[in-house]
């Protein structure tokens, strides 16, 4: 029987019930998508054509994502929609502040450990917004 | 705002769970209104006073 803590290993079970194999898929494909264009526009010697091609690719793989996670978002309740609101919001916070600090770093000494390539930058506010659901889960249910 | 809806389970023996799979939301939203961490939608306030048969004021205050 589920009990009054926060969050139970039997919550993470269910969670875990309701996530599809293709909805994983489809958070995977963009990010081996859009890493395998970037890897070849970075090499030299594709015609123009091809370089389009690959510009193009991963696109159907970023609107399938999106797509997944707009109906991932509608099927959650009101209680999960408000925790996933509140986190992108937090998210977006961290992400301007990361930015700032990632740039101020930069100036301060130059290239660095710190330095971050402009093509790896989309994936900061991603990884931004899941730090920020996360912490807001805790925080609605922490005892 | 503060609400009995924790008392009201127990009086039914019902766990957290449960009442959540009575009101199709998840454990965690039942646990976050009893902590009083989360406040319902209107709907879901309604659906919460017709499953105990009370008043939707006889279980949340505003304080």
């Amino acid at each position: 029987m589920w009990n009054d803590t926060t969050i139970t290993r039997e919550d993470l079970r269910e969670g875990a019930r309701r996530i599809q194999w293709w909805e994983l898929a489809l958070g995977i494909l963009p990010v081996v998508a859009i890493r395998f264009s970037q890897h070849q526009l970075l090499l030299a010697g594709h015609s123009d054509a091809i370089r389009v091609a690959l510009f193009v690719l991963p696109l159907p793989a970023i609107a399938a994502g999106i797509w997944g996670m707009l109906r991932r978002h509608r099927s959650n309740n009101e209680f999960e929609r408000e925790v996933v609101r509140a986190g992108a919001v937090k998210g977006l916070v961290l992400t301007a502040v990361c930015l700032l600090v990632l740039a101020q770093i930069q100036l301060a000494f130059g290239p660095g450990p710190f330095s971050i390539a402009y093509t790896d930058l989309w994936m900061l506010p991603i990884l931004a917004a899941v730090i920020g659901g996360a912490t807001e889960m805790r925080r609605y249910t922490r005892r | 705002m503060t609400n009995r809806l924790a008392e009201l389970r127990e009086a039914k023996g019902w766990s957290q769970g449960e009442l959540a799979s009575q009101l199709s939301v998840s454990r965690q939203t039942v646990n976050a209104i009893e902590m009083g961490r989360y406040n319902p939608s209107l709907p879901l306030a309604f659906a919460i006073a017709k499953l105990f048969r009370k008043s939707i004021e006889s279980i949340f205050d505003p304080d």
